[in-house]
């Protein structure tokens, strides 16, 4: 089959790889229809995740048809049309059982640090992703969902990580009527973030990055007030004045460890890689929230360790609430969202490629070219 | 903060108040009420992940496995879990220098710092080990990628020949004449609690 494989910081190329087969008798193999890029497999494509082999497949945001199940599968079968999300998880364990389907203990043996998921490095299981013509899907019997027929299948790929993931920030952030949100990041998840705090019945909801592309975008998509932190002195205090200088009362970061607005950060995290990338945005919203507010992190971060202001953390008696997005759990609800016409997920998508043309995609996304937000990526076998 | 206080916030915004012309809300209604879907998640029970936690039963790790996976290659184990898990990817095995790297981090726990470094110094080794098959190395990129490892590994001999000798150091004399016998020092490794484990191939 075809398939992205990574072969080292900033190159990425489709070679043919051998197709997916049923390890577990709970496995899966499913015909990726479409698939998308996230703003966290630029990380990635940085080389910004540790143990992150070349040759691994990318890709945690994907859609499908059931080609094959094992045995053990009884609630898919071939022919079945599935949105299958980020998160690799059995149901059963520990973590699963209460929730927690981001932190699955029994899908990823090399680290405790992080649940299983498609297509990100070895840290998170060693799973091949979506970016390809078929993927195998372990536990079949719960992660993957079945689509559906009101939903449209691009709507439905937003599902799998990006939407959910917006969603669940906001809830993190344990938004109270008339809340002040500040967001940093206006990349598919800031987008979703935004729109989703107006679901929780925010009073304001301020976005800040450096693209004036995004902030358009998401001042009409959210909507939201927007603010391009390049043209600030000093982007904390230009918060604090906004907010009556009481400072937000719930900040999130939905960057991760690709931000700008931090030379040093820059230094350190993306260049020597002396920390798991830049934290500049953590670091913002942590001495942007107000006295005893909510920090929310969202924004993907390698293991290692970052540099952040912990002192500010503890003299503002901040919260700070962090996770992986159970998926699955977010779905029914956010299906009542899209068929009421209070979220369009796929307004987002700006581009389509095929899979051939991965590289070209990944340069775009990555430069920020042709006011690119989210790209797809369209397998030629997606119609067969 | 109340709603009346957001209202009241509001008013400090605009260019009177903060001279920032990128600073916009020309899409935001006066009344944000009447933005589609406002509040409609406002009672918390609405909310998916709240609580964050749900009750469970479930009081062991793994919980109920039925059935695991065979692995048909080496997969890393980390010293913080129980055993191998009954999934796991298998893409790309360990192989070459980069492999006998990641063997060493392998051998560390999740909160050291040599571990993960280690990774990320294997992940580089096993970038230039990658691009000799399919003959794409890239001239000074690839002699610089070699050159960082070699610098790299020898920081971390360098570093684990310092630590040895102070070890050393801190050694007791040797037991006098006629004293008992000093019981047999275990191996370092066995000191510092290091097990790296790995399944390979069944």
């Amino acid at each position: 089959m075809r398939a992205m494989t990574y072969r080292g910081p900033f190159r990425v190329r489709v070679e043919n790889k051998p197709e997916p087969e049923i390890l577990h008798p709970n496995d899966a193999v499913v015909r990726v229809t479409r698939a998308a890029i996230c703003g966290s497999d630029i990380h990635l494509y940085h080389g910004l995740m540790p143990d992150l082999r070349p040759g691994t497949t990318f890709g945690h945001e994907f859609i499908g048809i059931v080609e094959e199940v094992g045995p053990e599968v009884d609630n898919l079968k071939a022919g079945d049309k599935v949105l299958v999300p980020f998160n690799v998880c059995c149901g059963f364990c520990f973590f699963c059982s209460r929730g927690l389907y981001g932190n699955c203990h029994n899908t990823n043996p090399s680290a405790t640090a992080c649940g299983g998921m498609y297509g990100y490095s070895h840290t998170t299981g060693g799973y091949d992703g979506g970016q390809a013509e078929y993927v195998r899907v372990p536990y079949a019997n719960f992660g993957p969902t079945i689509i559906p027929p009101d939903i449209d299948d691009e709507d439905a790929l937003m599902l799998t990580d990006a939407c959910p993931t917006g969603y669940f920030a906001a809830q993190l952030g344990d938004i109270k009527e008339g809340d002040t949100v500040l967001i940093f990041g206006a990349g598919p998840v800031g987008i979703f973030t935004a729109r989703s705090a107006w679901l929780m019945g925010a009073g304001r909801v301020i976005v800040t990055d450096h693209l004036d592309y995004r902030l358009d975008f998401i001042g009409r998509y959210g909507p939201a007030e927007t603010v391009n932190f390049t043209e600030l002195k000093d982007p904390i205090v230009y918060f604090k004045k906004i907010t009556d200088f009481i400072g937000a009362d719930v900040a999130i970061d939905a960057v991760g460890s690709d931000a700008s607005g931090s030379a040093m950060q820059a230094l350190l995290g993306e260049r020597l890689k002396m920390q798991a990338g830049n934290a500049v945005a953590l670091h913002w919203a942590i001495n942007s929230v107000r006295k005893g507010g909510t920090v929310v992190i969202i924004g993907a971060y390698g293991p290692p360790f970052n540099l952040v202001p912990l002192g500010s953390i503890m003299n503002k008696g901040l919260t700070i609430r962090a996770n992986q997005t159970p998926v699955k759990r977010q779905l029914p609800r956010l299906f009542e969202h899209v068929r009421a016409g209070r979220i369009k997920p796929s307004d987002i998508i700006t581009h389509r490629f095929p899979l051939e043309d991965i590289a070209e995609a990944y340069r775009i996304f990555t430069s920020k070219d042709e006011e690119c937000i989210k790209p797809v990526i369209i397998p030629e076998r997606a119609a067969a | 903060m109340s709603y009346e206080r957001a209202k009241a916030t509001k008013r400090t915004r605009g260019e009177d108040a903060v001279p920032v012309p990128s600073h916009t809300a020309r899409y935001v209604p006066k009344d944000v009420r009447k933005i589609n879907g406002w509040g409609a998640d406002l009672d918390p029970a609405d909310r998916p992940s709240v609580p964050h936690e749900l009750p469970s039963n479930v009081m062991t790790a793994r919980g109920e496995v039925k059935h695991r996976q065979t692995p048909r290659t080496k997969i890393y184990i980390s010293n913080e879990m129980p055993d191998l898990t009954p999934v796991f990817g298998e893409t790309v095995p360990p192989h070459g220098l980069s492999g006998m790297l990641r063997d060493f981090a392998f051998q560390y726990g999740e909160g050291t710092s040599r571990h993960w470094m280690t990774l990320m110094l294997a992940d580089r080794i096993d970038r230039v080990e990658s691009a000799f098959p399919d003959g794409d190395g890239r001239g000074i990129t690839t002699i610089l990628s070699v050159a960082g490892a070699v610098v790299g590994l020898a920081i971390l001999v360098a570093a684990s020949n310092r630590k040895e000798r102070r070890d050393s150091r801190l050694t007791p004399p040797a037991p006098r004449a006629g004293s008992a016998p000093a019981r047999p020092s275990p191996a370092r490794s066995q000191r510092n609690g290091r097990s790296g484990r790995s399944i390979a191939a069944g």
